[in-house]
């Protein structure tokens, strides 16, 4: 077809777009052009001003970030002031001579200098620090030689310091230098390279509350770079410091948290006062020393921290999640309650094992409760009675009702990385083992807390802290108030509900009952976190672990009667609940509520097996259900993940036992 | 084969211009990869020298071929195209996570490169072809087809700035093939709609002033309705398509609008191009000479910025020359389209007379803060081989049809 001679009137119509589309090309060039001789003809003088060094050099004065302070007002993270030796660009500075006289003096490694001053030839204002940290004397060995250094500086910055060291750090966060993608997103509020932000916790959460507004000083300098005098009539700002932020963290109780997980080799405590949602205690072991980031860590040092086996930089209190274990037994036997499947009155023969199609799931107790009630049930921990439960709730039921209790859902804590945890529903199941790939008999793990169910030691506390305060939860928060550096208080937390617990008052009732005996009855579990004096309701859980040792874990408030602190606790590998976590509550608590002891019992204290042994009449594990339920465990295999735990988000590969 | 009266058509002046151009890159080049401490000049100059060598006789091999081959390669070389560029997808690499790059070994292929030829031959064969008018939106949808397959593509990698120029390819093709200007001009509507969507009181005003004109213009009351409601539909869109790009597309265009405010990061390179090609004031600073290039101010300085190096060592009358021989191409590319016989051959040129004019304006629109950063090098001039090489065989392309202008 293009063969066919184009004709006379068709040349005559090309000839005319040629023209076109050679005007067209013509003026777009012509404008480049005339852009090009503004810039460089008409501006040439200005740009090329901007292009030399300018005499004038401009320092920041950084302002100090706002304190962190407890719900008493005790100090968590303030500033020190710390000295730095920093280079800045010169022209025509003989680089060379300088490296070798500053690698001289300051003992350093030549090269690292070197590589430092043409740092400084990148940058067109700011300076590249040589030294973080400087001692006096090599501040002093700089000065005395200051007329042969250009450029050439010693300057003083607040630097973060975290007054209790790794205390509290997973809630606080750390700062670090803004990195270059924050930097997208926060320059146009004012921030530049070298910004120091905080990079996680509430260092980062109130960030804008916390920064303060840098200062900046103007001075002229002579083309080595010494300062001659203040440049008058530069846009000069005074520094105003950061806002002081009021944390609902009680220290005294986050440090007997802390004391109470440092036995173990990993665990998470929360607590929090359930008529306001206001975080006590967010304890996450172990847990590194943030003062150590601020100081720069070296690549070997960061290295270890992020593949640390033990991962010291998850916040386990609301990133990691476990198998809830025993106290989920408070929704299963609510649920059973709600749904009328089982009554007030219903009894369950327990004989120490239960059969559920062929296969037989065993009760913690071998011998047996005998017969149990759902009373009984929770304070002893009955597992039989809670698979019958579960058996006639099934699964559907059963995770709906652990859904609207709150389980498997971010809660809104106001710092970053909360997980979710995993609420195993019938349409959870037919995605990840395909649709009827799978057992109805998962209900029978699911009913004690076993199984695919994963909750953040938050979630646990925010549980509590229902049963607590009757069903209604507030959401948890951190942060309490916030005053300016003068200490006028500009704004305070509202307390929000996040959600209330489906169960009825007489349900909640029997509940809270339950709770109280299994702390303060002859039978219960979790006698360990008796506290003289006043009443603790608590669950104790132990969440089966495929990997190794159980995890201990334990859900409480005190005082029962007039709720101020409700509590999660987690100690990973530990073994049984009621020896282990309902210990550490007890400890916890009674830091909470300033409970002294009593001298003559200081001993008694420690040794849990003695108050615990004679009663049971076992060793550690009679007391908590360590071991039993392990046994419930089918094939471990088929869910379990290959750590202890795992990382909110991941979570839907159910760290622990298989269905 | 071409035979002796033929070869008296050779258009000297543009190969010339073409080398000059590229000379100049490679003295560019070696200016702003500079290190006055080594021995040789840098790797990446010798390459660049490596790469035009070879793109010189791909250039002489590329005018022995006919332009009747081309035609029936077309359908071919664009289905290759979509091919490498689903591929590119799956196994390419980039600097930050795009996939952009095939890499193999020593040399990395990009195949949107390749791919901006192959879109102008399935272009100019389709329009060649088409003897009816193209006058009405409906004719233009399989044309429109045939460019946004692989714009979509490109778009993936992600690469906005090449996706764009596919695009940018229609208007002066479709005007050559005989589309009213009128209705291209109708055709741009909906793009700017979508810019102007970010203002609502613009947007309405827009929207007044584009009913006034369709009213009083006369085309079909179905076009004028496809028009409208076109630009109406893209209009609402555009706050959803700006939340998808990504971050740093987004980043680019407030940077453009608001550099100032973005100094530090994206904005960086816009101010310090501005004072880099500022400073070069009228006879600029001198080969080697730049202080914004050396105190390493200017970053990709050997690719998207390889014009502010020129204009801060060569200055305004360094600029004016090179411009001058982009011009010069350009105009000599555009002329003979309007006298070559065969339709194909000259849809080819103006294909590819229009690559090398927009992608040009907008690499320097972009160094001059006259456009948002778009990843778009200066065809002959920046580093990067592939692109080299593409445009070289595409003048040869040129000179071929040229040589063969009488030929139907």
């Amino acid at each position: 077809m293009s063969r066919v001679p184009s004709g006379l009137a068709e040349i005559d119509a090309l000839r005319q777009r040629s023209r076109v589309v050679r005007l067209v090309a013509f003026a777009i060039f012509s404008l480049i052009v005339l852009r090009l001789g503004w810039l460089q003809l008409a501006r040439g003088d200005f740009y090329r001003d901007l292009s030399e060094d300018n005499y004038v050099q401009g320092f920041e004065v950084r302002a100090p970030r706002g304190l962190i302070i407890d719900r008493n007002g005790e100090i968590l993270a303030d500033n020190s002031v710390s000295l730095s030796i920093t280079l800045s660009r010169v022209r025509d500075r003989d680089d060379e001579t300088l490296a070798d006289l500053l690698a001289e003096l300051l003992a350093l490694d030549r090269e690292f200098v070197a590589e430092k001053l043409r740092e400084t030839r990148m940058r067109y204002y700011g300076t590249v620090a040589l030294i973080e940290n400087a001692n006096l004397e090599q501040v002093s060995r700089v000065e005395e030689r200051r007329s042969e250094l250009p450029g050439v500086k010693v300057e003083t910055a607040a630097r973060r310091r975290y007054v209790g060291g790794s205390l509290c750090t997973h809630a606080l966060g750390y700062v670090g230098e803004v990195s270059l993608r924050e930097l997208h997103s926060m320059e146009p509020l004012g921030y530049a390279p070298r910004d120091i932000v905080g990079k996680t916790g509430v260092e980062q959460r109130y960030e804008l509350l916390l920064r303060g507004r840098d200062g900046a000083e103007y001075w002229v300098c002579d083309s080595a770079g010494r300062e001659l005098y203040p440049f008058e009539g530069g846009p000069s700002r005074d520094i105003r410091p950061g806002h002081t932020l009021g944390l609902t963290i009680d220290a005294e109780a986050q440090r007997a948290a802390e004391e109470a997980l440092k036995k173990h080799a990993a665990g998470a405590v929360v607590a929090i006062e359930p008529r306001t949602g206001e975080v006590l205690v967010m304890a996450s072991h172990p847990a590194p020393d943030p003062n150590a980031f601020a100081e720069g860590l070296s690549d070997d040092e960061w290295r270890e921290l992020t593949t640390s086996p033990t991962h010291p930089l998850l916040n386990r209190a609301i990133q990691a999640v476990y198998p809830p274990g025993s106290p989920f037994k408070l929704v299963t036997a609510g649920a059973g309650l709600e749904t009328g499947v089982i009554s007030r009155g219903t009894r369950v023969m327990c004989r120490g094992s239960y059969k559920y199609g062929i296969r037989t799931f065993r009760c913690w107790k071998a011998e047996g409760h005998g017969l149990t009630d759902v009373l009984d049930g929770i304070v002893e921990s009955c597992d039989v009675f809670m698979y019958q439960v579960g058996a006639k709730l099934g699964v559907a039921t059963l995770m709906d009702w652990a859904e609207r209790s709150g389980l498997g859902r971010r809660t809104g804590i106001d710092i970053a990385g909360e997980g979710a945890g995993n609420v195993p529903t019938p349409a959870w199941y037919d995605r990840r083992y395909g649709k009827r790939k799978w057992s109805r008999g998962v209900v029978i793990n699911l009913s004690i807390g076993q199984g695919e169910l994963l909750v953040t030691p938050l979630q646990a506390a925010c549980l509590a802290c229902g049963v607590a305060n009757s069903g209604v939860v507030y959401t948890p928060h951190l942060f309490k108030h916030v005053e300016t550096y003068s200490g006028r208080t500009t704004g305070t937390a509202r307390s929000t509900v996040a959600y209330e617990l489906p169960y009825s008052d007489s349900t909640m009732k029997l509940l809270r009952q339950a709770m109280v005996a299994v702390v303060e009855a002859q039978n219960g579990t979790g006698k360990l976190a008796r506290i003289e004096g006043i009443e603790v309701a608590g669950k104790t859980g132990t969440s089966q672990n495929p990997h190794g040792e159980d995890h201990s874990c334990f859900i409480a408030y005190a005082p029962a009667d007039d709720p101020q602190i409700a509590l999660a606790v987690i100690a990973e590998n530990a073994g049984g609940g009621g020896a282990i976590a309902a210990p550490m509550a007890r400890e916890i608590i009674k830091a909470y509520l300033r409970i002294e002891d009593p001298p003559q019992q200081q001993q008694t204290e420690g040794g849990g097996d003695e108050t615990g042994g004679e009663e049971i009449g076992g060793e550690q594990s009679g007391i908590g259900e360590n071991g039993g339920e392990s046994a419930a465990g089918g094939d471990p295999g088929r869910g379990g993940g290959s750590a202890p735990w795992s990382i909110a988000g991941e979570a839907g590969g159910g760290s622990n036992a298989g269905p | 084969m071409l035979d002796r009266r033929q070869l008296r058509d050779f258009d000297i002046g543009l190969v010339v211009a073409t080398l000059a151009i590229v000379a100049i890159g490679i003295a560019m080049i070696y200016s702003a990869t500079y290190d006055p401490d080594a021995a040789l000049p840098s790797p990446l100059v010798q390459r660049q020298l490596l790469v035009a060598a070879i793109g010189v006789l791909l250039m002489a091999g590329v005018v022995l071929i006919s332009q009747d081959t081309f035609e029936g390669l077309a359908p071919v070389l664009y289905a290759v195209a979509l091919v490498l560029l689903v591929a590119v997808l799956v196994v390419g690499v980039g600097k930050s996570g795009e996939r952009r790059w095939f890499d193999l070994g020593p040399l990395r292929f990009q195949p949107s490169e390749f791919a901006k030829y192959a879109v102008i031959f399935a272009l100019a064969r389709y329009l060649a072809r088409r003897r009816t008018k193209l006058d009405r939106p409906v004719h233009l949808l399989l044309p429109l087809a045939i460019v946004l397959v692989p714009t979509a593509l490109v778009l993936r990698e992600p690469d906005l700035g090449t996706s764009l120029l596919f695009l940018l390819l229609l208007p002066p093709m479709l005007y050559w093939a005989g589309t009213k200007p009128i209705l291209l001009l109708f055709l741009l509507m909906p793009v700017v709609s979508m810019a102007l969507a970010f203002n609502w009181i613009a947007w309405v005003v827009f929207l007044a002033l584009l009913g006034t004109l369709l009213y009083v213009s006369r085309i079909f009351m179905v076009d004028k309705l496809i028009v409208f409601v076109t630009s109406v539909v893209t209009g609402q869109l555009s706050p959803f398509l700006w939340s998808h790009l990504e971050d740093y597309q987004r980043h680019r265009v407030l940077a453009f609008l608001n550099p100032e405010k973005y100094r530090f990061s994206t904005g960086y390179q816009l101010i310090q191009s501005k004072i880099a090609i500022g400073s070069g004031s009228a006879m600029g600073k001198g080969f080697l000479q730049g202080t914004q290039k050396n105190f390493a101010f200017l970053p990709e300085q050997h690719t998207d910025f390889i014009f502010s190096v020129l204009a801060e060592e060569f200055g305004f009358l360094g600029c004016l020359l090179v411009l001058s021989l982009y011009l010069f191409l350009v105009v000599r590319m555009f002329r003979l389209a309007g006298t070559v016989r065969n339709r194909f051959a000259g849809l080819v040129i103006v294909g590819i007379a229009s690559v090398l004019f927009l992608q040009s304006t907008i690499n320097v629109g972009v160094t001059l803060g006259l456009s948002p950063v778009t990843g778009m090098t200066l065809p002959l001039l920046s580093y990067g081989g592939s692109s080299l090489l593409v445009t070289l065989a595409s003048v040869g392309i040129v000179l071929g049809m040229g040589l063969r202008r009488m030929e139907y």
